[in-house]
């Protein structure tokens, strides 16, 4: 049982329909004219009209912080902002986005406001204490999803720059493939990709990088005539590995692609022109999307400024002037980037996918193991004092460094009910009734906005398990860092590690969590004696940690559940086609059959009934695709009765990888195939379904009504005139 | 009752194995005592395919003299295909029954339907090549007609003829529907491939989605007497012919 098959039952349980169907767009209402009319007022061309207007806003948000309820009031207040941002999230439009966004910080700042002045303990004891951490654990939350979101409000929409007419001035590009160890066929697929790139062959360059020189990628580099570069020496991790090709070569951009990634076919024709255009600009980034989109993609960092590059493209002249790649963190693009910024350089990002990536599950052993290592770049390099980076760099080193010690916050969440049923430690001096008043509204709205942020990207309740997974792992890799960092300057090279990425998780890395597992247990079960036994009036306070409690019970056994689950083995990162074939025999005779690994070099076929065949015979192959055949000859081996080897050599392999990439390429629209967005109805349909027939059914009513009402009056007044 | 009618301007593109093996695919996707084929090619071949030897039964030709039935033409076979062979008839008997056809235009379609056939049963006529009094009869009871092509210049030669004969009938029968059938495709021929993109590209939409690919096997099941879906059921040939058949039940019923 696996958290994603828990709410696929649920979505079946609800009649939620899954996959693509549940997605349903932002609709285009009333709201989203109202949203245009008001940003396009001539008013705002007045002059300091902006200022006085957002001063007003400011004093009156300011007002709504402070300003007390009584509880009912605080209730009503509350039940209308919230009712006001889920009619609103239906609408598409940025406008929507900043109302829900204002709506969802001004109720959390009202609620922390609150929280810190009217629910701390008064005397100074240990309550004291141990309240003002819960309460700073919920300000560092509420302080790292407000970062976030102003860093995510308004992405910077570059759109690609057309090129010039003449190819005379397109600069020479120099791809560098980064092997990482990878299997020959994989290094094949994506250097066969980058030989594809729609640039003129005179100046495109492919080079493999390896870490150390192996024969069977000589042979194959050899034969596809591109070069293939190592180090004499070996141990040598992928900066220098870059840094040796950089004094090798001769292009004035450089693509960096990693071996597990496809490059679209027009990646450089959709990038260079940005390097023609801005001369200052030094590096340009791309993201990646996933060749199977999956709710795992929880975890990858959302794509928006700055934060998941598949493919940079650099400037040689201004990465030699910097002395190459950013060599001291783990991290290079993100760094090697922030010290061009520090030159004076500008660094760009363009918001197209031109990279096709294997399913997020490969990766996401990669980003765990990278996790820490970015935090210790911040810590280690400390840009605030180092360089003069505008302010939306210093808003992300901020969010950077609260996200360094997120873990610590969330162990918080776990122990405190734990703290107040088993230990009686009054953490929030309150009545349950005013904290539900509260942080209800704070949470819902957290929620809405969150969904508007993420959009397709990842499933709520999948981020928490998965975050609340990494905590500890974290909070341990966190503390080495930090410590380690303060000791001396780490010279660790990054991602020199892919010998040993950590494996799915198992019981070890489960264990801390069994344990607070089993106090939120015991806390559950005190407190549900607690409220069953005693005489006395119940404790709401109690009573509310008892939810807490069974919640985090709830996510830690989803979270357990996921510890447990066996490692999640993928032989190939590619997706693999079943498509109707052909073989035809020296004889004339044919076979239908299908592909099982289409786009391997090493085909496997499936025949449908077993057939004689001469090892290393010859015969002709045709794969059908989308209405269209491909015919090519090959040498084929029986493997067992009913599976073919088949082995493409010569011209027909040039036949064989078009067909190939043509069958993986998704084009420049790919995002838009995805679900637009899930608006994640909270109400079961029955229930809306429901309220949706009985409001039609009202309206009705109230319509015959007074139709009727109107027949009748007429009819009166008719018999009145007439008695006239 | 559907009637589709198997024709070609040009002798020697497998027409009769395609009437044969359609109508076994379609049999074997609809069930028993759903389809028959009629033979209204004085070469007299079709019955071959079902392994029907029985060389002295009367065919449509002396029948349709002889009596103003077809009672008792049709022959059973283990294919659950009825088959109405054009029969052994001399020089004479054909010149008569031609002469009789041209005098009357819907003829065939006159006696199909006073067969008392079902009206969920497919009967596929198979016709000589050639613009003949066997193919107006076709078209003026047909409610499909299957042209079936090869990708040679041979095929490619006759398609003004069929255009201007289609023109001619569907001033006549404008309800009648004509779709182009690829028969003996084989992309690994580079000339086959080109000339197959030449008419994808002239014929467009009015040639079927699936043509038969070149398969030995189609020859081979003939010396066996059988269809090539009971010789080859594996084949590629099989293949075609069975989504072929889907798709002419989708376009029927449509």
């Amino acid at each position: 049982m696996n958290p994603r098959l828990l709410l696929r039952l649920w979505r079946d349980r609800w009649g939620k329909s899954d996959g693509q169907n549940r997605a349903i767009p932002f609709l285009e209402g009333q709201l989203s004219l109202w949203a245009d009319w008001l940003t396009q007022l001539s008013v705002w061309a007045l002059p300091s009209v902006p200022n006085i207007v957002g001063l007003c806003c400011l004093s009156l948000s300011s007002l709504l912080l402070v300003v007390q309820f009584s509880l009912n009031g605080q209730i009503i207040f509350s039940a209308c902002l919230v009712c006001l941002a889920l009619y609103a999230r239906r609408f598409a439009g940025h406008f929507v986005t900043l109302l829900l966004v204002g709506l969802s910080v001004a109720v959390s700042a009202r609620y922390m406001y609150w929280r810190l002045t009217s629910t701390l303990v008064q005397d100074i004891d240990s309550d004291l204490v141990l309240g003002l951490g819960l309460c700073l654990a919920e300000l560092h939350l509420w302080l790292l999803t407000i970062t976030s979101t102003m860093q995510d409000l308004w992405p910077v929409k570059k759109k690609p720059i057309r090129l010039p007419r003449e190819q005379a001035g397109w600069p020479g590009v120099d791809v560098f493939v980064l092997c990482d160890d990878q299997s020959a066929s994989h290094i094949r697929s994506t250097a066969a990709a980058a030989q594809a790139l729609n640039w003129p062959k005179r100046i495109l360059k492919i080079h493999l990088l390896d870490s150390c020189l192996r024969d069977e990628i000589k042979t194959m580099a050899d034969a596809m005539a591109i070069s293939y570069l190592t180090p004499v020496d070996y141990f040598h991790d992928r900066v220098s590995l870059i840094n040796l090709a950089v004094a090798k070569t001769e292009g004035s951009l450089i693509a960096i692609i990693e071996c597990h990634s496809n490059p679209e076919p027009e990646l450089l024709k959709m990038t260079v022109g940005w390097f023609l255009r801005e001369t200052n600009l030094a590096m340009l980034q791309t993201p990646g999307h996933f060749l199977a989109p999956a709710a795992s993609v929880r975890i990858m960092p959302i794509f928006e400024e700055t934060n998941s590059f598949s493919c940079a493209l650099i400037r040689r002249s201004m990465l030699k002037e910097m002395g190459g790649v950013a060599p001291e963190p783990v991290t290079r693009r993100s760094h090697t980037a922030l010290k061009l910024q520090a030159m004076g350089y500008s660094t760009g990002y363009l918001g197209f996918s031109a990279i096709a990536e294997p399913a997020p599950e490969l990766q996401q052993a990669s980003v765990e193991s990278r996790w820490p290592g970015e935090r210790e770049a911040f810590l280690a390099y400390r840009p605030f004092g180092d360089y003069s980076l505008f302010w939306k760099l210093r808003l992300a080193s901020f969010q950077e460094e609260l996200r360094f010690f997120h873990p610590i916050p969330r162990l918080a969440y776990f122990l405190a009910p734990a703290a107040c049923l088993l230990l009686d430690i009054r953490l929030i001096q309150t009545s349950a009734a005013l904290l539900g008043a509260y942080a209800l509204p704070h949470l819902i709205h957290a929620h809405i906005t969150n969904q508007r942020r993420q959009k397709q990207h990842r499933l709520a309740a999948l981020t928490d398990v998965w975050e609340t997974l990494l905590a500890v792992h974290i909070l341990c890799m966190t503390a080495v860092t930090l410590l380690w960092t303060e000791l001396k300057q780490r010279k660790k090279t990054w991602q020199s590690d892919t010998h040993q990425r950590p494996d799915a998780f198992n019981w070890k890395v489960g264990l801390p969590y069994l344990m607070i597992f089993a106090i939120n247990l015991a806390a559950l079960a005190s407190g549900l004696t607690h409220l069953l036994t005693s005489r006395s009036e119940i404790n709401e306070m109690n009573a509310l940690f008892v939810v807490w409690s069974l919640y985090n019970v709830m996510i830690l056994a989803a979270r357990l559940a996921v510890a447990e689950e066996g490692r999640n083995i993928r032989l190939h990162t590619r997706k693999q086609m079943h498509l109707p074939a052909m073989i035809r025999l020296a004889s004339g005779r044919t076979l239908s059959c299908t592909t099982e690994n289409f786009p391997e070099l090493a085909l496997t076929l499936k025949l449908s009934a077993p057939v004689a065949i001469e090892n290393q015979s010859t015969v002709n192959i045709s794969i059908f695709h989308n209405h269209h055949e491909f015919s090519f000859p090959a040498q084929v081996a029986l493997e067992t009765d009913l599976i073919l080897r088949a082995r493409i050599d010569g011209p027909a392999r040039l036949v064989y990888e078009s067909l190939a990439l043509a069958a993986y390429s998704r084009g420049q629209d790919w995002p838009k195939w995805l679900p637009a967005c899930d608006t994640g109805d909270p109400l079961p349909r029955w229930l809306t379904a429901a309220l949706r027939a009985m409001h039609r059914k009202a309206g009705h009513f109230v319509q015959d009504f007074g139709r009727f009402l109107r027949m009748q009056l007429g009819r009166g007044w008719m018999q009145i005139w007439k008695k006239k | 009752m559907s009637v589709v009618g198997v024709v070609s301007m040009k002798g020697g593109v497998g027409k009769t194995s395609v009437t044969a093996n359609l109508a076994a695919a379609l049999s074997s996707k609809l069930g028993s005592d759903r389809v028959s084929v009629v033979d209204l090619d004085p070469q007299n071949a079709l019955h071959w395919h079902f392994g029907i030897v029985d060389s002295e039964a009367a065919g449509v030709c002396q029948q349709s003299l002889r009596a103003d039935d077809w009672a008792g033409v049709a022959l059973a076979n283990e294919f659950d295909v009825d088959c109405l062979p054009y029969g052994a008839a001399s020089e004479v008997d054909r010149e008569a029954f031609e002469a009789l056809l041209a005098a009357e235009p819907d003829w065939i379609g006159r006696h199909i339907r006073q067969a008392g056939l079902d009206q969920d049963r497919v009967v596929l006529i198979d016709t000589p090549p050639g613009s003949t009094v066997y193919l107006k009869q076709v078209f003026a009871c047909a409610d499909l007609v299957l042209i079936v092509l090869l990708a040679d210049a041979g095929s490619y030669a006759t398609i003004p003829a069929m255009e201007s004969w289609l023109d001619e009938m569907s001033s006549v029968y404008p309800h009648l529907r004509s779709i182009y059938v690829l028969n003996q495709v084989d992309r690994s021929d580079s000339f086959n491939r080109d000339v197959a993109d030449l008419l994808q590209r002239h014929l467009g939409e009015r040639l079927a989605p699936i043509g038969i690919h070149s398969d030995e096997a189609v020859s081979e099941a003939l010396a066996f007497q059988q269809p090539v879906l009971a010789y080859d059921p594996y084949g590629q040939a099989s293949h075609d012919i069975v989504r072929l058949a889907a798709w002419m039940i989708t376009t029927l019923n449509r």
